[in-house]
């Protein structure tokens, strides 16, 4: 009888690593053109559907925001950095993901404005709350040693942090982690519309004011990748809730949106998204929206 | 006696499962590695990386938001040969705007943005030639 139930098992423990062992498998069938079909409006579909990873939403890079604060003209401002001397102030791990977030945009605002001692400051923090976090092979000496080698070369550097922030968000999915990479995010996101919202009234750039009203998407994106963590930890569920605060601020902003066909240039593998979006954002809203982010904000570098 | 056996064969279940794990995330490793290539050093990362293990007829969906002004590009890869992911994008309202179909089923397409909006990204096996694999979706952008 045990033979029978331990057989039975054990052609479960084959069956399983069957069905996720043959990934790849290739069938000998040759591959046939597939028909071309016309651009069309689908109904949306919710059977068959593979969440990847269980979570479907993604969060802007921090990167692509500070490289708009810099076009819109503004000049650099150390002071809407974080200070690395509050590092040591982090002592659970989703303060130090949180943080390890902001100082992720912090480095990625400094590289940007070339300011290089700020720069390796903030690698050298970055490195040490992934080390706290446990993903210090990603940060390790050698990434430290190749950032400050190429200081000057903004292009480069920019690439080895946007490439340590996606090996350590592969990391700590792989190792099921996924709170910390979520909260990473993040932290990176709040940053990012700290110095949007700081800079937006003293430059009166309409592009940064508009960047500002487009987090109307990202905003329910980010509660949504939030929300599987909310019974995690009370700093989780209050974050959640004070972010919902934000959403709610946002909900009277008028985003509006205009489907265009697309052009697609096949030669060059492109397609021209034409588009039209068009945020419409109250003085108020804006300052309101700068109120809250400062407090949220202030919860976790505090 | 049977307590020995109960425990052996859970152990066992265990270990083969934990080695499976590992083994279909060091796949993912190598096909994320390779769909890497299609990004030359003009596109920065957007952070993160996409995986999905498909079978069959599933799909991977995922929402992103597209800035205005921004040239990205989309790399989406199963397996060690281009041509094994089909990969649709649409608006909000599911609109489509692009079809790898259309074009050979391509490993990575670039998108111009004009106006800020969100996209879906849809993505499944091309069942011609592969029933089952690991899917990778990066994303990069041009600074």
């Amino acid at each position: 009888m045990l033979n029978k139930v331990n057989v039975r098992i054990g052609l479960t423990a084959l069956s399983l690593i069957f069905a996720i062992a043959c990934a790849e498998s290739n069938k000998n069938e040759q591959k046939e053109k597939l028909p071309n079909e016309e651009p069309k409006k689908v109904e949306k579909k919710n059977s068959n559907l593979f969440e990847v990873e269980g979570k479907v939403f993604s969060i802007p890079s921090p990167i692509q925001t500070a490289f708009l604060l810099k076009e819109a003209g503004t000049d650099y401002r150390s002071s809407l950095l974080n200070p690395t001397e509050k590092a040591g102030n982090y002592a659970t791990t989703n303060q130090r993901a949180l943080n390890l977030g902001i100082y992720g945009a912090d480095l990625g605002y400094a590289t940007i404005y070339d300011q290089s001692q700020d720069a390796i400051s903030y690698m050298a923090v970055s490195r040490k709350m992934s080390s706290e976090l446990g993903i210090d092979g990603l940060f390790n000496e050698v990434l430290l040693s190749r950032f400050e080698a190429n200081i000057g070369n903004q292009d480069s550097l920019l690439v080895l942090v946007s490439d340590a922030f996606k090996k350590a968000d592969q990391y700590l999915k792989n190792n099921e982690q996924k709170t910390i990479s979520v909260l990473i995010l993040a932290g990176g996101w709040i940053e990012t519309l700290h110095f949007a919202t700081n800079l937006a009234k003293s430059s009166g750039s309409e592009a940064i004011r508009n960047r500002i009203g487009e987090q109307k998407i990202t905003i329910k994106n980010l509660i949504n990748l939030l929300l599987p963590f909310q019974d995690d930890s009370p700093m989780t569920s209050n974050l959640i809730n004070q972010l919902n605060e934000l959403k709610d601020i946002y909900g009277g902003i008028e985003f509006s949106y205009t489907f265009n066909p697309p052009t697609t240039i096949a030669e060059e593998k492109t397609t021209v998204i034409n588009s039209v979006s068009k945020v419409d954002m109250t003085d108020q809203e804006l300052s309101d929206i700068t109120d809250k982010i400062e407090e949220i904000r202030n919860n976790i570098t505090n | 006696m049977k307590k020995i056996n109960l425990l052996y064969t859970s152990i066992l279940f265990l270990s083969i499962t934990l080695f499976s794990v590992k083994e279909t995330q060091a796949q993912c490793d190598t096909i994320a590695t390779i769909c890497n290539q299609n990004f030359t050093k003009e596109y920065l990362s957007d952070g993160q990386e996409y995986r999905a293990l498909l079978i069959n007829e599933q799909t991977a969906e995922f929402h992103l938001t597209l800035y205005g002004g921004s040239i990205y590009r989309f790399g989406a890869c199963s397996g060690m040969n281009s041509g094994n992911l089909v990969f649709r994008v649409y608006d909000q309202d599911y609109n489509e705007i692009f079809s790898n179909s259309e074009h050979e089923l391509s490993p990575y397409w670039d998108f111009k943005v004009n106006s800020t909006l969100d996209v879906i990204v849809e993505a499944n096996l091309n069942q011609d030639k592969v029933n089952s694999g690991c899917a990778v979706l990066l994303v990069g952008f041009k600074p």
